[in-house]
């Protein structure tokens, strides 16, 4: 069996002296699907920081493609943040610069390509997107949809093989919402990424999961495939996945 | 205590300076770090030369131009009545070179630039375009305030120097009208002002436009709490670097005058 790509055990993080996570341990094998699900103010979030180095743990170890990411310094971890894309809640699209211009962003800073080749790069991932026609655009002039899209297409400008999604189906409509998913799913499949999902979209853990975490009061839950989540009978967690007979997709 | 209260504010305020001092220096030292570490970010300082140094033009010579005119006007009324108007050139381009230029223009630009960098760097900290960055394995020192602190260092100088021209030619006219003839007003400036009076009001700009950026983009980058936070950096950002030009131009002139 091959080795996770991201092993945290034990994870501890105080912010404004609460206890926001509290002993969060798991582990993410190659290109899986894993979702990490809860009600909102759980430390979802924040455990995501943590894991992309936005945030410094207070105890516990994180280590991704067994590098201990958890006491690394700024520019030891961009290193590895080449080989990591990151779709953020809030896209957080250079609202100053173009659609193409926000995707040819880490390829102009870290890759040695002509103009050429990054304008056919950039084209191939709007294309990947569903956006091709959007390269001239400003960010402003999008829904929120295509945003969501084109912030998918840039965190995969640098051929990630790992990618962190916070909240991506967040301010989206139902329609839109399972495009999204759609596309997060397709991307893990074809290519191959390992897809980090923070949601508390019940139908985008269900629908798209290999496997899903329950966070809750700064802890893991539950963990395991949908199916198993599904069958976890403890009131907690029932009360999350099913709060009132939510319909999942098959 | 009844004094407890006053005290109570004093502190704070104290407090609160060395804090933002203490964020200052760490931000300088962090500048100072990515400024000679790894390659120039060239477009991004042509850009913020542009919007620091080019834009501000027009503002910075209307305000030369009436600071140059107002101190005309007082110098020439005070001397006229004592019959030397041989001095009011000199007086004028010497007060332009060495305070009312540089204040002038730090003071126009804080308010200007300042907050425009302030605001645009905290835009950025709340819809997480920072922590874009970071990510992207790009750091927002290196990325956004090496190349704003090495325009200001670089383009409030040669404002000034805008300035001091505007004010001369300002302060010439108003001469004229105040009955100064226009040679004599020349000759005066050419008698008084040297080369060196110049320079060190430039090397005083320097220190301001290194200020302003730095308080700006600190202010921006401590940014959160969404628009009001940002509408609060911006504030912040032209408030203290106001405050901070009129400290540090006494010091610079006691050291360098």
């Amino acid at each position: 069996m091959a080795d996770p790509l991201i092993r945290v055990s034990d994870l501890r993080k105080r912010l404004d002296g609460a206890d926001v996570l509290s002993g969060v341990s798991f582990e993410v094998m190659p290109g899986e699907i894993f979702i990490i699900m809860g009600p909102s103010g759980t430390g979802k979030s924040v455990l995501l920081k943590n894991l992309i180095g936005l945030l410094r743990p207070d105890g516990g170890e994180i280590y991704i493609w067994n590098e201990p990411v958890h006491r690394m310094r700024e520019d030891e971890f961009d290193r590895l943040r080449l080989r990591m894309g990151v779709v953020f809640q809030s896209t957080a699209l250079f609202d100053s610069i173009t659609v193409g211009e926000n995707i040819a962003f880490p390829m102009r800073r870290h890759r040695q390509m002509s103009r050429k080749m990054i304008r056919t790069a950039v084209m191939d991932l709007l294309a990947l997107v569903g956006l091709e026609q959007a390269i001239d655009r400003m960010p402003a002039m999008l829904s929120g949809g295509m945003r969501k899209r084109v912030a998918i297409a840039r965190a995969l400008a640098l051929d990630p093989d790992l990618i962190f999604y916070d909240e991506p189906t967040a301010g989206l409509d139902p329609p839109t919402s399972r495009e999204v998913d759609g596309l997060i799913a397709g991307l893990g499949r074809e290519l191959g990424v390992t897809s980090i999902v923070v949601t508390h979209d019940l139908a985008t853990a269900f629908g798209i999961a290999d496997r899903l975490a329950v966070l809750a009061h700064g802890r893991v839950l539950a963990i395991g495939a949908p199916a198993q989540i599904r069958a976890d009978r403890r009131p907690e967690v029932q009360r999350f996945i099913n709060p009132g007979g939510v319909e999942e997709r098959p | 205590m009844p004094g407890a209260p006053v005290l109570e504010w004093v502190g704070r305020i104290v407090l609160g300076l060395l804090d933002d001092t203490g964020r200052l220096v760490r931000l300088l030292a962090s500048t100072f770090r990515w400024l000679f570490r790894g390659r120039l970010e060239a477009r991004q300082t042509i850009r913020q030369m542009e919007q620091i140094g080019v834009s501000s033009l027009p503002i910075v010579l209307v305000t030369g131009v009436f600071a140059g005119a107002v101190l005309a006007f007082q110098t020439a009324k005070q001397l006229l009545a004592f019959g030397v108007p041989g001095l009011v050139g000199g007086l004028v381009a010497l007060s332009l070179a060495r305070e009312a230029a540089p204040v002038f223009t730090a003071v126009t630009t804080a308010g200007r630039s300042g907050s425009g960098i302030a605001a645009e760097i905290g835009t950025m900290a709340v819809t997480e375009q920072l922590d874009a960055l970071r990510v992207m394995a790009t750091n927002p020192v290196r990325f956004l305030v090496v190349p704003r602190v090495i325009a200001g260092v670089l383009m409030l100088p040669l404002l000034t120097l805008f300035a001091n021209v505007a004010g001369l030619v300002g302060g010439g006219l108003v001469a004229a009208m105040t009955g100064v003839e226009s040679v004599t007003y020349i000759g005066s400036i050419q008698r008084f002002l040297t080369p060196g009076d110049l320079t060190r009001g430039m090397l005083k700009a320097a220190v301001f436009g290194l200020i302003i950026t730095l308080v700006g983009s600190g202010r921006g980058l401590d940014t959160s709490g969404g628009a009001a936070g940002v509408g609060r950096a911006t504030t912040a950002a032209v408030v203290t670097a106001i405050v901070l030009i009129l400290i540090m131009n006494l010091f610079l002139d006691v050291l360098i005058f």
